[in-house]
Order: structure tokens, then sequence, then C-alpha cells
């Protein structure tokens, strides 16, 4: 295998070279070598240097991840790697994280998972804060209620989230 | 610690693992539409039952996007469904052995208590106990908590044989079927028909012309239903275990494959991997026998057989639960075999101690054993009757029933 060198450059002109193999690993890289930049340089408008320096850590991290014969312990490392990895940026350096994974076309799996991991368990109300959502109670998010209290154990009337729906 | 207490502890203690960093105001605003599909694609559907009122958006595509809907069931993992003694209801995640109780609804106790189930999609196909040996069927979804009652043509019995599936052409018509065991009692003053199948959009079964198999499903085999199709263990006519399929696309059935040639085995069938089966066979003479689990290759081609896929040789405790009740198990991509299932602690003179455990077994050894529950059993009455069901929670509506607009 060739070790290709491509130049990634982030929009406020921070360049990093690294192995074509770990730049592919972000799916937008691929195409743009193939078509626009022959000359393997890629300049990535909507990402920052600090966000690519990250990006570029995890691709190295994960470039032999199609290889099979990796044992359940090398596994379980890079999964340690992985949540370590997620924990330690502030939380405006992660969200740009995310937006970058999005654009870039890679860690996507790694970055939803954690926001998932985080959010499963909280309100309606506390998601509605972090997603910056309306709240739209008073729109008829429609209630058949008679229905409801036809299929519902009458048990769910104990739990207050459920108790002013029935009564609006 | 009770159950609720060790589980309000780990839910506490993972959600400060990033409590510190997530939760500050409106951080998540900025992200496009597509990446916060992405994160509910992940999200677990009882946490996106919550969620979905968070707007007007989120509840379109949580409650009415089919696409999405299908997505995000392909993508979930398995849990463990537990009926415990008749009032609730136990979902366990295999993998971090945390539990949730919910109370049973509460049709399903005491009169109509749930005698077996066969999961499709999400949805729970319930056979409960009726009046004398009649049974009554429901289609129940436990993440919606909302279930609705199946009218039979004439009647069902306990003993017949229930299916759910669904045509490949629309996967959100979900169809049951249900045909006459060996212990099924036919009516004499006008026959019951053996084989009949409800839609979901109909009122009313439709008998099944030209239906028919040779052979006996085995009596405790309750069927797996695997992408929209169903299997059940069964023997031939040379007295060979054969896996019989019934495809609710052609509405036909099908001789699948043989079963290994083991005698005096009892065999378990589940599905392996979404869309393959797996056959756990255990010696029911021997002591501590060694379980034995066999895989197909995908159901869907064109010849399908059984190989080996792993043998447990010193099972253990486990042993004893996996003949002894009902259970539900699933075989994990690691070479391993779980299941959630009683076992005896301990017999008395009046009774016994049953302890409930969920095991995760490979092939040397027992490697997680979590006691999830203990009871005692008065008057021995014989096998334990309690059953455990693989099955993933969706937020697939109950065939039938009008939505919400």
């Amino acid at each position: 295998m060739s070790s290709n060198k491509i130049v990634l450059t982030s929009s406020d002109g921070e360049s990093h070279e690294v192995e074509e193999v770990v730049a592919r690993k972000l799916k937008i890289v691929g195409p743009m070598i193939e078509n626009d930049c022959p000359d393997k340089a890629i300049i990535l408008q909507n990402v920052t240097g600090k966000i690519l320096a990250l990006v570029i850590e995890y691709c190295k991290k994960h470039v032999d991840d199609d290889q099979v014969d990796a044992s359940e312990e090398a596994k379980k490392k890079l999964k340690d790697w992985d949540e370590e990895f997620m924990k330690s940026p502030d939380l405006e350096t992660f969200v740009k994280l995310m937006q970058a994974s999005n654009y870039l076309n890679g860690l996507l799996g790694l970055t939803c998972q954690s926001v998932e991991d985080s959010i499963k368990d909280k309100s309606v109300e506390e998601i509605r804060e972090s997603f910056g959502l309306e709240n739209e109670e008073e729109e008829a998010i429609p209630r058949n209620t008679l229905e409801l209290l036809k299929t519902q154990d009458l048990r769910c009337f104990l739990n207050p989230n459920n108790c002013f729906r029935f009564f609006l | 610690m009770s159950l609720k207490e060790r589980f309000t502890i780990l839910v506490t203690f993972q959600s400060s693992l990033f409590a510190l960093k997530i939760f500050s105001q409106r951080a998540f605003m900025v992200l496009p539409f597509e990446l916060i599909e992405e994160i509910l694609h992940r999200t677990p559907a009882e946490s996106l039952i919550r969620f979905k009122t968070a707007c007007k958006r989120w509840y379109n595509l949580i409650s009415r996007d089919k696409k999405f809907m299908y997505n995000h069931l392909d993508k979930s993992p398995e849990r463990f469904l537990r009926i415990d003694g008749c009032e609730m209801v136990q979902i366990m995640d295999p993998a971090t052995g945390i539990s949730s109780v919910t109370p049973i609804p509460h049709v399903f106790r005491d009169t109509y208590s749930i005698i077996s189930m066969v999961h499709c999609d999400g949805l729970m196909l319930c056979i409960c106990r009726g009046h004398r040996a009649n049974a009554c069927l429901a289609v129940w979804n436990p993440v919606l908590r909302k279930f609705k009652w199946v009218k039979p043509s004439v009647r069902c019995w306990n003993s017949d044989y229930f299916g759910i599936g669904y045509d490949n052409a629309s996967r959100d018509k979900y169809k049951i079927l249900r045909f006459w065991g060996p212990l099924s009692h036919p009516n004499d003053d006008k026959s019951d028909p053996k084989f009949e199948i409800k839609e979901s959009n109909s009122d009313s079964w439709r008998v099944l012309l030209g239906a028919e198999f040779d052979g006996e499903v085995d009596l405790d085999c309750r069927g797996v239903s695997v992408k929209g199709n169903m299997y059940w263990t069964a023997e031939n006519n040379n007295k060979d275990g054969f896996i019989l399929s019934f495809d609710f696309s052609m509405e036909t059935f099908k001789d699948l494959c043989l079963c290994p040639p083991e005698s005096s085995v009892t065999r378990k069938l589940a599905c392996f991997d979404g869309d393959r089966l797996s056959l756990l066979q255990q010696h029911y003479e021997e002591e501590s026998p060694e379980i034995e689990v066999w895989v197909t290759n995908k159901l869907s081609d064109v010849v399908v057989s059984f190989h080996r896929y792993l043998s447990v040789t010193k099972p253990g405790a486990a042993a004893l639960c996996f003949n002894m009740a009902i259970t539900g198990y699933s075989v994990g991509k690691h070479r391993n075999i779980m299941a959630w299932c009683e076992g005896v602690d301990h017999k008395e003179d009046d009774g016994r101690n049953v302890c409930i455990k969920f095991y995760e077994i490979d092939e040397g050894r027992i490697t997680k054993q979590i006691v999830t529950g203990r009871y005692r059993q008065i008057i021995y009455r014989g096998s334990l009757n309690t059953r455990s069901y693989v099955y993933v929670p969706s937020l697939v509506s109950i065939p039938g029933q009008r939505n919400k607009r």
C-alpha cells in the first residue's frame, strides 16, 4: 500500500498532513480527491483548526477499524479510548465537533451515540431546553382521551406527567 | 438492595457521567435536523415516547414517520421481557443487566393471564387464559402500553398454535395465523377451520385453503417470528426433527430444513442476528447436560441449514433453568448465550425456594449471573411456569387500532 499524503486545511488556515487512508475515514474526502483536488490539498471550509485536529486524532486511532482480526481486548481498549475522547472536550467544542462530523461524514456514530447516552433519561423539559425547541403544548398535539382511557392501565394516572394530558 | 433502588442508582450514575457537560441551555440548538434524526435513531424507544411531545417536528418524526420507525426498530438492540407473577412486567437490557418494572395491563391479571407470547416488531401476540380450555388473543406493545383484544372466528384453544408476521410488500399490515394443535378440540357441530388468518385492517378471519403440512409441531414450541415469517420446531412422519416455516407473503407452509440429528434432546428455537435462526439443544436425561447451539445461514438464502455454533460442556446451574422453565434465550455474536430463567435454590418439604437469575454463558463458563428476584413456592406444582421472552422495543402501533390523529 503506497503511503500517499494528503494535506487537510481548516477554514482558518491550519494545515495537517495525513496519510490518505486516514483522511479517507472522512467520507467527504474521497470524492474531493477524485474530483476537485487532484493535487491532494483539501480545504475544509466548515471546520476550524481546533476541531480538525480532534477529528484527525480520531481518524488516526480508527484507521485499522476494518481489520477483522482485532482481539476482544483491543476492541475494548478502543472503546475506552472513544469514551475518553468524547468526554474531554468542553460543551461548545463538543457541539462544534458534532457539526463537523456531520459535514465531514465521519465520527457520526460516536458523536450521536454520546449525545443519545446523555439525553435518554432526561425529561421533556430538559430536552426542549437543550435543543431550543418551542413548547407547542397549546397547539393540538392530538389526544384521543377516550381511547387512551380504554387501553391504558389506570395506574398510569399516578404519573404526574400523564395526568394533565387527559384533562386538557 | 431492591431492584428499584438498584435501578435508580445506576440510572443516576449513568446520567451523571455526562451531566457536567451536556446540559447547558440550548447547547444543541445549532444542530441540523438530520443530525437530530441520527441521535433519535439511537435513542431507546422508551425515551422516544417521552420525547415525542418536545415539539411538533419531533412528534411527526417519532409518531408518524413510518420510515423512521422501522429504521429505528431495525437498529434497536434486544431486550428481555419477563412477566412476574401476573402483576408486573420486567424489561431488562442484557448489555447492562438493568431492568425496568412496570405494571402489566390490568386485563392480563388473573382471569386473562398470559400463557405465552410471540414477538414481532415490538408487538407481542399474547395467548391468554380464557374460560375452560379456551384461549383469548391480544396484541400488546409494552412500550406504548397499549393492547387490543383479537376476536376469534369461533373460538381458540390453549393448545392452538399462533403466529404473527407480515407480507413483505407491506410491513405495517400485520397478520395473525391460527391453526389447531393435537390437543385442540374442534367443535362437533360445525367444523372450526383448521388454518385461518386475520389481517390487521379486517375484523374477520379468512380460512386458509390448501395450507397443509406433514408432521406435528412440538408441543411446547410457541414459534418464533423472524422478518415477518414464522418458524416452529416439529417432527415429521419419520420422527426426525425439522423446522416448519410459514410465509406470510405467500401464505404457505414449508419444511425449512432438518434439525441436527440428536435424540432425547429438548429443542428451543430463537431468532439469531436478526435474520437467522438459532437452535439450543440439551439432553433431557442427563444431570448437567451439555448445551449445544446451532445456527442457520440467512433465512433469505435459497437453501437453509444448521451449523454448530457453540457448545457449553459444563453449564452447571444454568442447565437446570434451561430445562425446567420455558425460557427465552438469545445467542450473541461473541459466542455466548443469554437467558433469564428460574431455578430452584433448594427444596423443602412444603415447597421450594425459587431464584430468578439472568445468565450469560460462554463456551467455558458462566460469565455473568444476576439475581433479579426470589420467591417461595409453597405447593410444588410441577415445572416452573414463568416465561421470559426476547423482544425488541418499538413504537409500532397496535394493528387495527385507530391512531391519534
